[in-house]
């Protein structure tokens, strides 16, 4: 136990004693949380139009009148009988061409079908297919001459503000990249420098060691999301509804996954320069598989199931359903097992491929 | 006297390669025992299967009374080491590797404190305790890896190529300190490969290819083979194995 | 020069000796790729749609087997006003249709209000998607003008809708870029570390030869990989590449020489590998994920932060691959970008080297 608060010091010491590394521990995520946060406004918001009316009856000017009024969508131009040139598209300066086709009220008026083409700079597939589906909405609501079938209401978010989104998702992943390479880096690095050696020759136990190393990352981690939590709070307003210290709970266990898969990649890398690589690796998979960005509602079965492997996924979405909309410890219990069993399962593999000798 | 390290058979191999090739050597307890031989020769593997820090794959071994395979915790306990690769954390200052290294080795807090003020006065550190290990010099930074070593009066310390890159009074002095940890009973086991410094061992042994090849005082070895110096030995023994 | 030739040949041997990584460095892009290639959509797959129903009548019955029945959603019927805060909050249900009893006499009487539809707008995005889809499947339930408007979507330069179109481009910028600037950082503070520095600097080569040395085999290497990803998107994803291969190679190249001096420019800053590193990963990850447009449209961000992206030559990157690979755009079209990417990397090995001459002579 003692040998423990020893070596917990010592790496406390070498971490305040480095400025390069105070700097990137703390100053580099905060400004990234602080600056980043402001990226993320995935929404399709003013989806630029052109619309070529080639009618030129009230019905038609009623239909790009609601176009023109609705604040998803910014009515670039819009012109009588006049084709536009796909070049718009092509340059980027418009997203979608819808041309009203000649006789769009005589034929609406007489129970006829008609045909309206949208043209859209499809490079983002994903983009274009909401974007048309914006399209038909308003389109259906005007036709629909607003009956409304279905009112929706906002839950937990009702200004659709995207940084509540955003900014937990981001403080998230800056600590888990932190932790990770952090843990793995500074266990090499004793490796390669022959420190460990020196180390192994102590009676200092193997449980002592790893110990002495994971719970300085884990006290880090923990002061990096509390400062990152107070920015999240006081500077971008983001809601807390939900408890504090059930966010700490989570966050505690996560962090020991964190710096179980730092620890495991120590064990595998023979050199700092093949830690971080496989860090890397690692976090790329992170990324993309958490539902940090890319919701995972919108991914294939398949993947799908990949993202229950990462522990991440697990965490933003306590993350949000905590701060965002209160969500409780019986809600969110299935994410803490997880999180318990991926926590003692890597940590295990971890210290077992760690040896004295 | 009593044998303080007890090797039988002791091998060690890496696949194909014999690194060790079945050494069997008593070291007695209070002599200084050097262990010499080129590099390559398998005394660092050698030396690290006493330390408990690899596993040999044959033979035995007893250091300080325990078993390398069953009780190297045990081992580590009584013993100190020191190598000339790093023994102190260079982002440290001086007392912080005195407070670190004592601490783990379960010395008490008032011990650490009267020893550790007698070994920085010892070493005419006294201004220099909280510099960074990194700022020293090498002279000063391998007699202060030595102290430590041995600050918690282990029964037997380990070296491992000391006096490395540093001047011949330099290396002299540090063998001074060697020579008073002796005379506090303290069993000293440093291997080498500067041939000068066999001279000053109660015994060494010449290891060429991973086997002993000559095991007695440096006088007596120096009759043995007919030769002069330690040095000429060594060339002698090297010539020997077809080098 | 035979000293440059020498050097550079070292580099390789380096490089060559560390099979892990360098396994880890051809593998990754690939398996990144495929990975996200088929992840990233923005379409919606399943999501759990709750459903209460308090009408019980055909026409309700009706209307939620449109839901049921359509690829996008998977209905879960609710009973108890009570779980329906709790399955939100677990995450169980992503949106809630609640239909009033008698609800279609009362909405033709034009009565409002009676479907609810409750969003989850923790995501925001999510929530408007889920709606607008929402809306467009029960849009002609009711409205028969509705069902006489055919919608002509025609989508260019991307006919099958493919998300990953958006995708490949981003991701070869981002881990082209990442593994680049990792490389080289880590370079320079292993030989400051191990003390090969000096040797170097005894050497009669000059400073832009170590500098420029160092990049060659991490060029090469690199090369193999954008091969791969191309061969990945062309086989694999079906994303052409419309425009010409020469052009595009050419920049590739360049956009990896620019990755290559961020990296090496770290690399002359900081004292350590274990810093170099934590800088290039920790430090370079998000900003250039998030700032490339590989995620986000720049278009959306605030015009200060769009300047900021600027820094990053990914985004200026994924630019240039649209143009050429997606729409075989004429060469003026994407001239911008590139005079960024070959702009950043000027300044970048101006600086790197004048720092090395700094530090060292």
């Amino acid at each position: 136990m003692r040998t423990i608060l020893i070596i917990i010091k010592k790496e406390f010491r070498q971490i305040f004693r480095s400025r390069p590394m105070l700097m990137v521990i703390l100053a580099m995520p905060v400004i990234q949380l602080l600056i980043l946060s402001n990226a993320a406004d995935y929404e399709i918001k003013q989806l630029r139009l052109a619309i070529e009316d080639f009618d030129g009856t009230a019905t038609s000017a009623g239909l790009i009148d609601d176009f023109a009024h609705n604040d998803w969508f910014q009515l670039k131009i819009f012109d009588l009988d006049q084709q536009f040139d796909d070049e718009l598209l092509a340059k980027n300066k418009i997203e979608a061409i819808i041309a009203i086709p000649p006789d769009f009220e005589k034929d609406l008026m007489q129970k006829r079908p008609v045909d309206i083409q949208i043209r859209l700079n499809a490079v983002d597939g994903a983009t274009a297919e909401v974007a048309s589906s914006y399209v038909a909405g308003v389109i259906s609501n005007w036709a629909g001459n607003k009956k409304e079938l279905i009112r929706s209401r906002y839950l937990y978010n009702p200004e659709l503000n995207y940084k509540n989104f955003m900014v937990p998702g981001i403080l998230v992943m800056l600590v888990t990249v932190i932790g990770i390479i952090l843990t793995a880096l500074n266990i090499v690095r004793e490796k390669e420098t022959g420190t460990q050696e020196q180390i192994n020759v102590t009676p200092i136990r193997r449980h002592e060691y790893i110990l002495g190393k994971l719970i300085p990352m884990l006290i880090i981690g923990i002061v990096e999301f509390t400062i990152g939590l107070a920015i999240a709070l006081m500077v971008f307003h983001v809601p807390l509804l939900g408890s504090v210290l059930l966010l700490y709970l989570y966050l505690f266990f996560y962090l020991i996954v964190m710096c179980g898969i730092g620890l495991f990649i120590s064990t595998i890398a023979a050199s700092q320069q093949q830690a971080i690589f496989l860090a890397f690796f690692i976090m790329m998979i992170f990324l993309f598989l958490s539902g940090l960005f890319a919701p995972i509602e919108s991914m294939p079965d398949w993947a799908k199931v990949f993202t229950r492997f990462v522990p991440l996924s697990y965490f933003v979405r306590v993350m949000r359903s905590i701060m965002l909309k209160g969500s409780g410890f019986m809600e969110l219990q299935s994410e803490l097992l997880m999180l318990i069993i991926m926590g003692i399962v890597i940590q295990t593999i971890a210290v077992f491929n760690y040896r004295k000798r | 006297m009593a044998a303080i390290i007890k090797a039988d058979g002791l091998t060690k191999k890496f696949g194909d390669f014999t690194a060790v090739d079945a050494i069997s050597f008593e070291v007695m307890e209070g002599e200084i025992f050097g262990f010499l031989g080129a590099n390559g020769a398998g005394k660092t593997t050698a030396m690290k299967m006493l330390c408990g820090l690899l596993l040999p794959t044959s033979g035995k071994a007893e250091v300080a009374g325990f078993d390398v395979f069953r009780q190297s915790e045990k081992i580590k306990l009584n013993i100190g080491y020191m190598s000339q690769r790093f023994s102190l954390f260079s982002d440290l200052t001086v007392w912080e590797n005195i407070e670190f290294y004592a601490g783990i080795y379960k010395m008490q807090r008032k011990e650490i404190k009267t020893r550790g003020a007698q070994l920085i006065k010892e070493l005419e550190l006294g201004n220099q305790r909280n510099r960074l290990i990194g700022a020293l010099p090498l002279g000063i930074r391998q007699k202060l890896a030595f102290s430590i070593a041995i600050i918690h009066e282990p029964r037997l310390v380990f070296l491992d190529e000391p006096t490395g890159g540093v001047d011949p009074i330099t290396r002299r002095r540090f063998w001074e300190m060697i020579y008073s940890a002796t005379e506090k009973g303290i069993t000293v086991f440093v291997t080498t490969h500067y041939m000068d410094e066999a001279e000053y061992c109660d015994r060494v042994s010449m290891m060429v290819d991973g086997a002993i090849k000559g095991l007695d005082t440096p006088a007596r070895l120096k009759e043995q083979f007919g030769e002069k110096t330690m040095f000429d030995v060594f060339l002698h023994l090297a010539r020997k194995a077809g080098k | 020069m035979k000293h440059f030739g020498i050097f550079i040949w070292k580099e390789f041997l380096h490089i060559w000796r560390d099979k892990k990584t360098l396994l880890i460095i051809i593998l990754l892009p690939i398996i990144e790729v495929l990975l996200f290639g088929f992840v990233l959509t923005s379409e919606i797959n399943n999501v759990s749609l709750g459903i209460r129903d308090q009408d019980n009548s055909d026409w309700s019955g009706e209307l939620i087997r449109k839901f049921a029945n359509s690829p996008y959603f998977e209905v879960v019927r609710l009973h108890d006003a009570g779980e329906v805060q709790s399955v939100l909050q677990s995450n169980s249900v992503k949106a809630i249709l609640e239909i009033k009893p008698d609800a279609e006499r009362r909405i033709l009487a034009g009565e409002s209000g009676i479907i609810q539809l409750l969003l989850d707008a923790s995501d925001p995005n999510m929530a408007r998607t889920i709606e607008v889809y929402i809306n467009n499947i029960s849009g002609s339930y009711l409205n028969d003008t509705v069902n006489l408007i055919n919608l002509q979507p025609l989508m260019y330069y991307n006919p099958n809708l493919k998300s990953v179109f958006k995708s490949v481009p981003g991701l070869m910028a981002v881990v082209l870029m990442l593994i680049c600037a990792m490389m080289t950082s880590v370079s320079l503070a292993r030989e400051k570390e191990t003390g090969s520095m000096d040797v170097l600097l005894v050497s009669p080569l000059k400073t832009w030869q170590i500098v420029i040395g160092k990049m060659i085999p991490y060029i090469a290497i690199s090369y193999v990989n954008i091969i791969m990803i191309i061969a990945l998107s062309i086989f694999v994803f079906g994303v052409p590449v419309l425009g010409s291969m020469p052009l595009l190679f050419l920049f590739s190249g360049l956009y990896v020489i620019c990755a290559l001096s961020f990296g090496l420019f770290i690399s002359t800053v900081v004292q350590t590998q274990q810093i170099a590193m934590m800088i290039s990963l920790a430090g370079l990850m998000l900003p250039t994920t998030l700032l490339s447009g590989l995620i986000y449209p720049i278009r959306n961000m605030p015009r200060w932060l769009q300047m900021l992206s600027g820094i990053f030559p990914a985004r200026w990157f994924v630019e240039v691959l649209s143009h050429l690979m997606l729409k075989d755009s004429p060469l003026k079209y994407y001239l911008e970008p590139l005079g960024y990417i070959l702009l950043i990397t000027l300044i970048l090995l101006l600086a790197a080297t004048k720092r090395f001459k700094l530090r060292y002579d």
